[in-house]
């Protein structure tokens, strides 16, 4: 098998796990502001919304890699 | 829940601790005959090992660079441990030790702390800079982002191993209990090809995560730029 192929296999197979696990890292940290702040939601929808977006932004800074070493 | 039963149970120890000492000792004894009679001609077991150790040469050659060499034994043991733990799930009596969090997760945490580690020794302070993101008018919030992405990696590189290790555990339980016989063997059948699939998923996600943090910020922009 052509080793550029494994690589990015393995590289991109992380991906789709990477949104879910910062979404609940970000919900994880929220709660515990919200908890120790006396809020009721306020940084669990905060955060949780930064930790979707790290996900994203990760996928994003992946496919702009590897669009760059393609060409 | 439905659990097999275990050959060796000590009682006040977790399983998977005794698991983890069984695995250990025979990586410890096969390697250890292994290195007492190498032969120039190598048999089975002597070209399993030599695969292991030049396949593993040549990745951190590839993704890394000339400076992988130093991660060699480390990623070498990754590869022949999590291999063997996997495949001690597939005898009767025992369980694999990456069935539970804790073994992966001691595994991850590694990765990640030897990772951000040998990235600060490299790059000094421009290490820090990773963090700040493009602009440096978006820092404040781009930092946020990218503390989060870096943590989350360590988690997905510990759940993967673990869920696939524990449901592949856990299907062949259930599925004793509902089609006896031939359908479990089916399924352990599978079960040794996902056992090496995970073992190398994991043993090059730790090269790539490694490679991340080891490429410098110049280099990146420079491709861009092109």
């Amino acid at each position: 098998m052509d080793k550029e192929f494994i690589k990015q296999i393995t590289r991109m197979s992380s991906l789709g796990l990477n949104v879910i696990i910062s979404s609940i890292i970000g919900f994880i940290i929220g709660y515990y502001l919200d908890k120790y702040t006396g809020y009721i939601y306020l940084f669990v929808i905060i955060f949780t919304i930064i930790g979707f977006s790290a996900g994203i932004y990760e996928i994003y800074k992946q496919i702009k890699k590897e669009l760059n070493t393609k060409v | 829940m439905l659990t097999a039963p275990i050959l060796i149970n000590i009682p006040g120890i977790p399983i998977y601790w005794t698991m983890t000492v069984i695995t250990m000792i025979i990586v410890l004894s096969l390697s250890f005959i292994i290195g007492k009679s190498l032969k120039i001609v190598p048999g089975a077991v002597q070209s399993f090992a030599e695969l292991i150790i030049i396949m593993t040469e040549y990745f951190l050659k590839e993704i890394i660079g000339d400076e992988g060499a130093i991660y060699l034994p480390l990623i070498a043991s990754f590869a022949v441990f999590i291999l063997f733990s996997n495949l001690i799930g597939s005898i009767p009596g025992f369980t694999s030790p990456t069935e539970t969090i804790d073994t992966t997760a001691a595994l991850a945490l590694i990765v990640f702390v030897l990772s951000h580690f040998m990235g600060l020794k490299k790059h000094k302070v421009k290490y820090l800079k990773k963090f700040l993101g493009p602009l440096i008018v978006l820092a404040p919030i781009m930092i946020i982002i990218e503390v989060m992405s870096a943590l989350s990696r360590p988690f997905s590189h510990a759940l993967r191993l673990f869920a696939n290790i524990f449901a592949e555990g856990f299907m062949v339980t259930v599925l004793l209990f509902l089609l006896p016989w031939v359908i479990p063997a089916i399924m352990m059948y599978m079960q040794i090809f996902t056992d090496f699939m995970q073992a190398f998923v994991f043993y090059l996600l730790a090269i790539i995560y490694i490679a991340l943090s080891l490429e410098s910020e110049e280099m990146g922009e420079g491709e861009n730029a092109l």
